[in-house]
């Protein structure tokens, strides 16, 4: 009897650990630096594409999901005038899972300064748990962390095909199930950069047996099945050189987008964050130009 | 590797699993098992395990299976032979996933000193029995060989085990999600694994 005790209890004890947290490397801060920034950047811009103060606009949103009472106090940067927000085109920028949005200025940066300067508004936040956001990030507070920062840009009568959602990396999963599911303020053409195809994937590719994910993780970050549901123009771009997550993610995820219009990007030598580097600041921004203007 | 004597059972505990590059270090995936096994005669030994690391992520994992000792040598330097066949199950508790995995493992051994103990080498093979990965993808390794290398020090109450394996060999290891560290270079994945037994 005693040793019937000690195994349901240890049934009982298990599952309570899952690698659900393991995607969320958010850093805490105490304070937005972003154009004085000083931490470690995969990529550094020259001194002619910094932003104005006066376009840099940081707001707090709350993101409340179904479940929740009060929701969470999530930090966003709007970049561009937001004056002329309504007329203008957006790029909404999901960051990946490091850090904060201080790491990733360089990269809002070169966007928004796509093809002259200040061209393009970029709107970039901080999930839960990174930054100064409260909270803690999950799957679903992923989403609706993003999906706020749409309302937001409908709240100040931005319209859907001023949108441009672009993800980088852990990004690309807010982005592609927004891109495919949201409805209110669906984005006009996504952009994603160096993908995971799916929890799954990552994890037949690791342990190359057919180990289900949900052995370890309750996480499933399925691009490769949304995108079926993306019918936006698709702009993917990965590194042939990506030791973190191989192309063949971002392969699986394009081969299966079923819209109206997909190019791909495939940049030898590339790594996973030095994309823009590796290309050419100055080629990346012309892409990702002819891909908006198209 | 060694069966058991008639009728001698063991309760051991096995602690190691596959190497990763972590912080700068190479560490193992601290995967760990407690087995029991049963000497059903001098060349049969059936055993069954319970993985604990497993436990813990909310998954019923056992090994359960039978060491039958082919040959046994008299001469020095010429190793006995024995095999191993066992059914590898997991039972997800959350999702109520059930998988299973045979293997079957084929080593040869020598005995050392007074107290008989042993150093063997062998390879452990995995079958993958689904034809299908996610997303309808064909499953391209259904068979996996894993080279392996390992010592037995015994006590009268007492066994301590050290054992490395070569974890899928034949496959690349560049730019995997897991950083895998294998003294193969881009080869596979270094598996290193513990054990202590008690001896009853």
């Amino acid at each position: 009897m005693k040793y019937l005790l000690y195994i349901f209890s240890l049934i009982a004890f298990s599952s309570c650990f899952k690698m659900d947290d393991l995607p969320f490397l958010g850093e805490k801060i105490t304070e937005y630096k972003f154009e004085n920034y000083e931490g470690e950047n995969e990529i550094t811009l020259p001194q002619s594409y910094n932003i104005a103060d006066s376009n840099i606009h940081l707001m707090t949103l709350q993101s409340k999901l179904p479940n929740e009472s009060e929701g969470e106090t999530i930090y966003a940067v709007y970049i561009g005038n937001i004056n002329s927000i309504s007329n203008d085109t957006i790029i909404v920028y999901c960051h990946g899972q490091s850090k904060h949005m201080d790491a990733y200025w360089q990269r809002a940066k070169l966007l928004a300064n796509t093809g002259s300067k200040n061209r393009f508004g970029v709107l970039m936040m901080d999930y839960r748990g990174y930054g100064l956001s409260t909270g803690k990030s999950t799957e679903e507070s992923l989403y609706q962390d993003v999906r706020t920062c749409l309302d937001w840009l409908d709240s100040k009568n931005v319209t859907s095909n001023q949108v441009i959602m672009y993800g980088f990396s852990l990004g690309t999963i807010p982005a592609i199930d927004l891109s495919a599911y949201y409805t209110v303020s669906a984005p006009n053409k996504l952009i994603i950069e160096a993908p995971m195809a799916s929890v799954e994937n990552l994890t037949e590719e690791a342990l190359l047996l057919d180990v289900s994910s949900t052995f370890f993780t309750s996480l499933k970050f399925d691009n490769v099945e949304k995108i079926k549901n993306v019918s936006q123009p698709l702009m993917w771009i990965h590194g042939k050189e990506d030791d973190y997550l191989s192309i063949s993610n971002g392969e699986a995820i394009f081969e299966r987008h079923t819209g109206t219009f997909k190019e791909p990007h495939r940049i030898d030598g590339g790594n996973h964050g030095d994309l823009p580097l590796v290309m050419g600041f100055q080629n990346y921004s012309n892409k990702v130009l002819s891909f908006i203007s198209r | 590797m060694e069966p058991l004597e008639k009728g001698q059972q063991v309760l051991a505990l096995d602690v190691g699993g596959p190497t990763i590059e972590f912080a700068g270090a190479v560490i193992p995936i601290p995967l760990s098992s407690v087995v029991y096994a049963r000497g059903i005669d001098t060349n049969l030994t059936v055993f069954g395990s319970i993985h604990f690391t497993s436990l813990l992520f909310g998954n019923i994992q056992t090994d359960i299976g039978a060491t039958y000792r082919i040959y046994e040598s008299k001469k020095p330097f010429i190793p006995s032979l024995s095999t191993s066949v066992n059914g590898n199950a997991v039972y997800d508790m959350n999702d109520r996933m059930f998988k299973f995995w045979p293997q079957l493992d084929v080593n040869a051994f020598w005995n050392f000193g007074e107290k008989e103990h042993y150093f063997y080498a062998g390879v452990s093979n995995w079958w993958e029995l689904g034809a299908f990965r996610s997303q309808e993808r064909p499953q391209l390794d259904r068979w996996l060989v894993n080279p392996q290398l390992g010592v037995v020090l015994k006590s009268k109450k007492w066994f301590y085990s050290i054992e490395t394996k070569f974890l899928a060999p034949s496959h690349n290891n560049v730019n995997l999600f897991v950083p895998y560290f294998s003294i193969l270079g881009e080869n596979g994945a270094s598996g290193i694994y513990f054990g202590i037994g008690r001896k009853f």
